[in-house]
């Protein structure tokens, strides 16, 4: 070989080298190379792309910041906020981050005990309305009351405030106290209680006979979530059921935001034997699908209603939705969320957590129940739509007969199939 | 010889694939292409971190999840600018500095045309800044000032005007939170009827269902074109302003035989206004409304009356020591002046008028200022849009600081970071 030839090899290497180089990062996130980009930078112009490349973008604002910014701020938080930033647009509710702190109290809620004085809230427009008391709990002791309204937490306005933030505010250390005003339609006054906290065990589902006396019994099962240990506590409470011999059976999902779809299949195998209950669909990829368990119907052919409301989700809504698509239940009660999607739990290194929607789920009918809104808001479709539609009372309690119109549709309605 | 070739082109494919990616990284930055020194520098430039945090793999940890969502998020993201977009939003937010935030590119050009005198929008300075009430920290979007010409002036705009809501959207604060949390003190207190706090409630949700970040506000504001109808807060007076938006271009300097006015410190605004005290010896320099603009322009109206030397002073970190801004030209005697301000005189036009002051023995007349003379750092990317960072806080030469904090609000929002972590 010549040495002309060498060197005309050697500076071609160089150059491959730098349009290699040039066009790295265009191989490294897939897209083609963009070679237009290097002619303009070999006469000095800025990247001709309208394109902003995520990572480098947030790495610089961040040196940016580091460099020049006028106060504090950690690494750490601002990358949680990019993360944040980059999660929220995606514009899906359920795709979010958790930092360490909160992913460790998640994980204590899902374990199945926290510290607090045991009381269930949901919304209010004063505060925060007490929905449940829990077995055994502070609560209890002091003689809160379902439906009694929190407006205050340690002297201050909880009006207006964000649920989660209530609930935060009430929890705390075993052996604090916590002062809360409370409004109770029945009372002249506003009462106040001082309550200790302690650790509470949650308590997902609850089971009562319904009627008697002359009447046939119905059993009333409350499934709050799909924790971990629910399939258990579910078929305890309803073998319990049915020995008192109950001929018929409301299963009441109002206000069950899912958890897990495994165990809404198991449970739709207490019922349903053998069937699809739903079938999940990842972006790549075959559709998954979820047969319900064979040999564990136990020939229950006894008439179901399942209750369910706007807060019904998830998991709840794929168990309710089987039954319905095999006509095994009469669904009672408002349209349900309508979340049809699948999380999955990313754990870091950090101790954060990232929720990610990974894949959507169909019912056996092959709907998704994935809720579909126009930009304004308004409904197109999704949800589980009850075949009887019941508004619920103000001062309805759930699972209080006297009460609970919804329920007491419920149980006409199945005593209508004795 | 054979293996002194296979090693030179080893050494010249690798020298390739370094100023190949480093070319790349440069001009995705916006930076100078050609600069060896640079070029080198910046193979290094992504591991500083700052001293008062414990390391942490701030890229590596973004670009981990980035990856993550690309595999597996239920459907392809298309849109990567949007996501660097928003992520930018967030993160920049997040540092609750009132200058510090992320432009998308229409607000981008909108904003770095207020700087140089051209008001798009209801042509007026808007900004939203904490403050505090009983309550807790609320954030109205104030007028800070009106542009001469513009279509928000001619409407009847005055600095302090507080924009409540926009074609009938309510403008998010957490003035509605108060108003229920009283709402709410009142029917405890026995004072109104639960019927009556369920319409107060009502009123509220109806409100809050037709909210706008105080972002969006900002941007229909400042940029954009068409009619908008606006209820805004005077005092206690709650008035309906409609107008058409437009484009409004201020021209830095307007003399009167008397007065200088100094409406914004575009381009040419320095020379101009050098040039004018040179000639007519004017004995008014009138900063009203001045919303600021560039800080070399002010240094060279400096210039043109005071002695060089410091003018002012800069803390660029809260921990910092005061830093000393200089003129490295000026006059052999500075000019007796008398400089009118208000509220409306902000930012650049803040530290102009202390160093009349201070430099010059000028009398102040009017004021307070806004108390926004904040240094900001500004950053264009390649998709059009921007970002600005506050890099420092100006103070006059005594050392006062020039920025206004309310120390509760700095208290509550210490305090709710610290909860929020």
């Amino acid at each position: 070989m010549t040495s002309t030839l060498k060197i005309v090899l050697a500076v071609g290497t160089f150059v491959g080298g730098v349009v290699g180089g040039y066009a790295w990062r265009d191989v490294s996130e897939g897209s083609a190379p963009n070679f237009a980009g290097l002619g303009a930078a070999m006469r000095g112009e800025p990247l001709p792309s309208a394109e902003l490349a995520p990572t480098r973008t947030v790495a610089e604002a961040m040196s940016a910041i580091d460099s020049v910014f006028y106060g504090n701020a950690t690494r750490q938080d601002l990358t949680y906020d990019a993360v944040a930033g980059m999660l929220a647009s995606l514009e899906d509710p359920h795709t979010m981050l958790m930092e360490p702190a909160l992913a460790e109290r998640f994980e204590e809620k899902n374990t199945g005990h926290y510290v607090g004085i045991g009381a269930e809230l949901s919304r209010d427009p004063l505060g925060a309305k007490i929905k449940r008391i829990f077995k055994n709990s502070p609560a209890q002791g002091v003689d809160l009351k379902p439906n009694d309204i929190v407006t205050h937490v340690d002297g201050k306005s909880v009006a207006g405030r964000d649920l989660l933030e209530v609930s935060e505010s009430i929890r705390g250390e075993t052996g604090t106290w916590v002062r809360l005003s409370v409004f109770r339609e029945t009372a002249t006054e506003p009462m106040k209680f001082s309550v200790k906290r302690r650790a509470v065990d949650i308590q997902d589902v609850y089971g009562a006979v319904l009627g008697g006396e002359g009447n046939a019994k119905v059993g009333y099962l409350e499934v709050r979530s799909f924790s971990e240990t629910i399939l258990s506590q579910f078929d305890e409470e309803l073998a319990s059921l049915e020995s008192k011999g109950i001929r018929g059976l409301v299963v009441d999902m109002r206000g069950n935001p899912g958890g897990l779809l495994s165990a809404a299949v198991d449970m739709s195998g207490r019922f349903i034997d053998g069937k699809v209950i739903t079938s999940m669909k990842m972006r790549n990829g075959q559709p998954e699908v979820f047969v319900s368990p064979s040999g564990w119907s136990d020939g229950r052919t006894y008439p179901v209603a399942i209750l369910i409301d706007e807060n019904s989700a998830s998991a709840s809504e794929i168990f309710t939705g089987a039954m319905k698509d095999y006509n095994r239940a009469t669904i009672v009660g408002k349209r349900s969320y309508g979340k049809g999607s699948v999380q999955r739990m990313l754990g870091m290194a950090d101790g954060s957590q990232i929720k990610l929607t990974i894949a959507r789920y169909y019912l056996p009918n092959g709907e998704s129940i994935q809720r579909r809104e126009t930009d304004e808001g308004e409904f197109i479709s999704g949800g589980i739509q009850p075949d009887f539609e019941v508004e619920k009372d103000r001062l309805a309690v759930n699972g209080d007969i006297n009460t609970d119109n919804q329920l007491r549709r419920a149980l006409a309605i199945v005593r209508a199939k004795l | 010889m054979k293996t002194i070739w296979t090693a030179l082109a080893f050494v010249a494919a690798c020298t390739g694939v370094i100023l190949g990616t480093g070319l790349r990284a440069r001009q995705e930055s916006g930076a100078n292409l050609f600069s060896t020194s640079e070029l080198l520098a910046l193979r290094s430039g992504n591991s500083q971190t700052s001293e008062d945090s414990p390391w942490f793999p701030a890229t590596a940890y973004y670009d981990q999840v980035r990856r993550i969502i690309e595999a597996e998020y239920v459907v392809p993201v298309v849109d990567k600018t949007n996501m660097a977009r928003t992520s930018l939003r967030y993160l920049l937010r997040s540092l609750g500095d009132p200058e510090t935030r992320y432009y998308e590119p229409e607000q981008w050009r909108a904003y770095t045309g207020r700087l140089q005198g051209v008001f798009e929008g209801i042509g007026a300075d808007v900004l939203a800044q904490e403050s505090m009430t009983p309550t807790g920290v609320v954030m109205p979007l104030r007028i800070i000032s009106v542009a001469p010409g513009g279509p928000g002036e001619q409407a009847g705009l005055k600095t302090g005007d507080i924009v409540e809501s926009i074609d009938g959207r309510w403008v998010a604060s957490r003035s509605l939170f108060d108003e229920l949390q009283k709402a709410s003190d009142s029917f405890t207190a026995g004072k109104i009827t639960r019927k009556r706090y369920d319409e107060i409630w009502q009123g509220i949700r109806d409100r809050s269902e037709r909210m706008m970040s105080v972002e969006e506000a900002t941007e229909q504001l400042q940029s954009g074109t068409g009619k908008i109808e606006m209820e805004i807060k005077r005092g206690a007076e709650t008035l309906q302003i409609g107008l058409t938006r437009m484009v409004t271009e201020v021209a830095p300097v307007v003399f009167d035989g008397t007065a200088i006015r100094l409406r914004n410190f575009g381009p040419g605004s320095g020379a101009e206004f050098a040039q004018i005290i040179e000639s007519d010896s004017p004995k008014v320099v009138d900063l009203r409304g001045n919303p600021g603009g560039s800080f070399e322009e002010v240094k060279k109206a400096l210039s043109a009356v005071l002695r060089k030397g410091a003018f002012a002073t800069v803390r660029n970190d809260p921990k910092a020591p005061l830093e000393k801004l200089r003129i490295d030209r000026g006059v052999d005697k500075p000019a007796k002046l008398t400089v009118l301000v208000d509220k409306g005189t902000a930012r650049e036009a803040e530290l102009f008028a202390v160093a009349l002051r201070d430099g010059a023995g000028a009398k102040l007349e009017g004021g307070p200022m806004a108390g926004l003379a904040r240094r900001v750092q500004r950053y264009a990317l390649p998709d059009g849009s921007g970002y600005a960072i506050t890099s420092g806080h100006y103070h006059d030469l005594e050392g006062a600081s020039l920025v206004r904090e309310d120390a509760k609000v700095k208290e509550a929002r210490r305090k709710a970071m610290e909860a929020a972590r």
